[in-house]
């Protein structure tokens, strides 16, 4: 059984990385150009709309869909998890949001949190709160 | 007596699995410094059966690392799982295709396979899990990391590459590293 050939770079290189950099010099303004003045927070679980929040009101709020409920802290224009139960807790470690873009994602719950466009079509909703 | 090379094959990928999901374990505990970073540390199990043994190894490699090394970390069949294996699917797809081309090097497959790791995963978050399109957003950052993430991996698995060739194949030499 014979190593195959393993050297860092090869001539076909310069074509992936002129991929890489066009991608980022496109991607970057096309996803920020229309970022506005972010006033709400959305939050989804498994796919649908269940709650928005105002951001400019500082609130503390519980998603009672889970048990034990997961709990929410607005302050400051920002938005957190302050407590979940799943195991990783990588969504707490995500801080608070604030601009339009950011989010906060748990997957085993499937909860979405992020602050929408302000030109955005927002789709009904189950509760408003704030 | 020495194996035949069929037995020792599965012996190689057998204790490539292995050493996947040690590393797969390992960096399922370790604390992140930003939360959407992770290394992919077993990528570089997947990385050595590619050049060592070929592709089908490698899609072997990934496939058993991923199926097994939830079932460790109690995440088998979660969504957590689904985005792990549709990660690894692509990953080692983009990686099995461009080493067949022969014309890229270690470390852009590297990161080829870490960018599109993070891609599948985030295809299966936008179009089943989520089924949101804003987390199209998060695409940027994830390639940034990719970028980072599969240039450490890459520099890793041809060091060990190195020590393979040396060490278990080649006559003890490492003549085709660079």
């Amino acid at each position: 059984m014979k190593m195959k050939s393993f050297q860092l770079f090869k001539p076909g290189d310069i074509f992936f990385w002129g991929l890489i950099c066009t991608g980022l010099i496109f991607g970057y303004p096309l996803l920020f150009s229309q970022a506005g003045e972010p006033s709400l927070a959305m939050v989804e679980i498994d796919g649908e709309i269940a709650y928005q929040f105002n951001l400019q009101n500082d609130a503390a709020a519980e998603l009672t869909d889970f048990q034990p409920s997961v709990k929410l802290e607005i302050e400051n224009n920002a938005i957190r998890i302050s407590e979940n139960s799943c195991k990783h807790k990588i969504c707490m470690t995500m801080g608070p949001i604030k601009t339009t873009g950011e989010m906060i994602v748990c997957v085993p719950k499937k909860i979405l949190i992020y602050i929408p466009k302000t030109n955005e079509t927002q789709k009904p909703v189950n509760a408003v709160t704030g | 007596m020495p194996l035949p090379d069929s037995q020792l094959k599965d012996a190689r990928i057998a204790g490539l699995i292995v050493i996947g999901l040690l590393l797969f374990i390992f960096e399922a505990y370790l604390p992140r410094p930003v939360p959407w970073l992770k290394f992919g540390l077993a990528n570089i199990a997947t990385i050595l059966a590619l050049y060592w043994m070929g592709w089908r190894a490698a899609v072997i490699v990934s496939l058993f690392r991923i199926v097994i090394g939830s079932f460790f970390t109690g995440n088998i069949f979660t969504p957590g799982f689904f985005l792990s294996l549709s990660g690894g699917i692509a990953a080692v797809s983009i990686m099995c295709i461009l080493f067949q081309l022969k014309i890229f090097g270690l470390l852009t497959i590297s990161i080829a396979g870490a960018a599109m790791h993070n891609t599948g995963q985030l295809l299966l978050a936008v179009f089943i899990l989520f089924k949101n399109s804003i987390l199209w957003y998060l695409l940027p950052y994830l390639l940034l990391t990719a970028v980072f993430t599969g240039i450490v991996i890459g520099l890793f698995s041809k060091y060990l590459l190195k020590r393979i060739a040396e060490d278990f194949e080649n006559g003890g030499v490492a003549e085709n590293a660079e």
